[in-house]
């Protein structure tokens, strides 16, 4: 994992630099308006509220922040989420909260309204506990009744995102972040192993999906240049 | 309305990608145990008669052969016993010997999905003992499916020989002296000091492994085989005693094979020392059958020629007297010529024909010819043909295809029924 870390953090000025002689050439003074921060949108996932409201083995929410310094957004995301799934020999569920904190870079930098297709990477942390009751009997080994328990389960991984963020009306913008989820580590566990990590979902598989819809307030804090 | 529909657009991408639950991965308890040889390393394949374990009724193989198997841990508990009974090919009376694997192991369990519901995780697989000459844990780690987690290795079998069956040509060139490895349906082998449990029974091979007696310095084998033939032979040896490899204790060797009593035809001792693993010591041969013909039944459908079928309830051969009851259906049979006449007369009784029964006389000449040694002087037989005056088979046409016999048979006559 913290190979991983290390990579975003050497990738992110590998991305500053795709700027960088565009902007030797500007006037120190310009430089320091220009990556001044004009506004910032605080939003919501609407398929979290979404889920929560008609996937019955699903509770959550996930808040989202992100601030424009130039052609970089620095992201915020922060949420909880809650899994409860029955089967004929088994009850899981889990709950925790998580954040994601990284870095997106524009690509429509000319946009009058401030709209953004980007490419960006995070890094996502998680703490969660978790209930498994299994109530089997196998044709070979017999029956298992047994009651499993994580408590304070810390997971980190690492994520590559893309999206977009329209303007739709005034202060309003709408946006989609799809996230390729990967590199997870997790502490480590006694008897049962973690199948769901608030934020990053499944861990039978090393890398998975993960998509947000989003609805955003921008409230400006400096005036377009 | 274009930025609704565009959003539309990408949330029904972006949904339809969240993964959704698939049972692609299953308990992971499996290990596989590899039998080897101490000596080499090399497979060595075992008949495991049964394999169990302590805490179940279920038994995992029985009568199987192989030199890898997988077995399941037990993720309920942190101890697997595995009971495994196996041919020892050692013991003259093919008895088995049985031994046990203790293992230790930890197991965690694992949620998957609403659909594939929970799996266990086995892992730190570890020996606590067995009875096994020696075994290793080369991986702790189950899987699904298995892969090697222990090898077990055996010293080596020291009385066991190799036994071959074959079978002559008629093979003018010599270019086949030694002949072929002869498949033979056996019915029974059985070795005199354990006359109560037959080493083989009901089987068709054409290489077989004998043991031979430990305790005395000879060993005899009655051969019971399908087509009615009964040998018997006597092996004598000496038996020596060497420590071949350091982990295994002091063992027999055995040397100076040969033969006191014998009924096999022809026998020969192709070595006279046996190893591990077994390399022919022993050939019985069988001569080639020099006067058996194979005739053949066709029939015209549409242009092209296709097999007939012929419904046959008796066969009488003139110079054999008796006659066979065949009652089936044939499309090629095998009839012997007699050797001590020119012709042979073959009566068929037939059902579904317009007349029976039918008759067929062949002519050829006779000659002799030394194939093998071994097998001394054999009569051939040279430029066979049908003899129409005494063949009273349906009007059909007759073709003698191949006016020499030869062995393995081949097809000689060909009716064709018009």
């Amino acid at each position: 994992m913290r190979k991983h870390i290390y990579i975003l953090f050497i990738l992110l000025p590998l991305l500053a630099t795709a700027q960088k002689s565009d902007t030797v050439k500007q006037k120190a003074d310009t430089v320091r308006s220009k990556f001044k921060p004009t506004g910032i949108r605080f939003g919501t996932d609407l398929i979290s509220i979404g889920k929560s409201q008609y996937v019955k083995t699903f509770t959550g929410w996930e808040v989202n922040a992100d601030a424009d310094i130039y052609r970089y957004f620095l992201a915020f995301d922060y949420g909880s989420w809650g899994r409860n799934y029955s089967t004929d020999s088994a009850n899981y569920s889990n709950t925790g909260r998580y954040y994601r904190v990284g870095v997106d870079v524009n690509f429509l930098t000319k946009d009058p309204e401030k709209n953004a297709f980007f490419i960006g990477m995070r890094f996502g942390h998680s703490k969660f506990s978790e209930d498994f009751v299994v109530d089997l009997n196998d044709p070979i080994w017999g029956f298992l009744h047994q009651e499993y328990t994580n408590s304070n389960v810390k997971a980190s991984w690492l994520e590559m995102t893309t999206g977009i963020k329209v303007k739709m009306w005034k202060f309003i913008w709408m946006g989609y972040t799809a996230r390729y989820k990967f590199a997870l580590s997790m502490s480590k566990t006694d008897r049962l192993i973690p199948s769901d990590v608030p934020g990053f979902g499944r861990t039978d598989k090393p890398t998975t999906w993960g998509f947000n819809y989003q609805l955003f307030f921008r409230i400006p804090i400096a005036k377009e240049k | 309305m274009k930025r609704v529909v565009w959003f539309a657009l990408f949330l029904v991408v972006g949904v339809s990608c969240l993964d959704q639950p698939d049972c692609f991965r299953q308990d992971l308890n499996l290990i596989g145990i590899s039998f080897r040889k101490m000596y080499d390393g090399a497979a060595d394949t075992v008949v495991l008669l049964k394999v169990s374990a302590t805490s179940t009724d279920s038994v995992f193989y029985e009568n199987v052969y192989g030199a890898t198997f997988s077995l399941p841990l037990n993720y309920l508990n942190t101890n697997t016993t595995f009971v495994i009974e196996q041919l020892v090919r050692e013991y003259l009376d093919g008895m088995s010997q049985t031994d046990t694997m203790f293992l230790s192991h930890s197991s965690k369990a694992q949620f998957v999905s609403e659909d594939c519901g929970e799996r266990f995780v086995v892992s730190n697989l570890q020996l606590l003992r067995s009875t096994y000459d020696s075994i290793e844990v080369v991986s702790a780690t189950p899987s699904n499916p298995a892969h090697i987690n222990i090898k077990v290795y055996r010293c080596p079998r020291t009385n066991i020989m190799r036994m071959s069956f074959r079978q002559l040509y008629m093979d003018k060139n010599d270019t086949l002296s030694r002949g072929k490895l002869d498949s033979r349906p056996i019915t029974s082998i059985i070795n005199t000091d354990a006359v109560t449990t037959p080493w083989l029974q009901d089987t068709t091979m054409s290489a077989i492994l004998l043991p031979l007696n430990p305790n005395t310095n000879s060993t005899t084998y009655n051969f019971k085989f399908d087509n009615g033939d009964s040998n018997s032979v006597t092996f004598n040896y000496h038996i020596g005693t060497e420590q071949i490899i350091p982990k295994c204790p002091t063992q027999n060797l055995y040397s100076q094979l040969d033969t006191t009593t014998n009924t096999f035809k022809i026998l020969k001792i192709s070595k006279d020392s046996l190893q591990d693993p077994p390399v022919t010591n022993v050939e019985t041969f069988r001569c080639p059958t020099t006067n058996e013909i194979k005739v053949s039944f066709k029939q015209i459908r549409g242009s092209s020629k296709v097999t007939d079928t012929l419904h046959i309830t008796s066969l009488t051969t003139d110079y054999l007297g008796d006659s066979s009851v065949v009652s089936a259906d044939t499309s090629a049979i095998t009839l012997p010529l007699n050797p001590d006449a020119t012709t042979t007369k073959y009566t068929f009784n037939v059902t579904g024909e317009t007349t029976s029964p039918l008759t067929l006389q062949l002519k050829y000449t006779t000659t002799t010819y030394v194939f093998h040694s071994v097998c001394g002087t054999q009569t051939i037989f040279t430029e066979l043909a049908i003899d129409d005056a005494n063949t009273s088979f349906y009007s059909a046409n007759m073709i003698a295809l191949l006016p020499d016999v030869r062995f393995p048979s081949v097809t000689n006559i060909e009716i064709t029924r018009k």
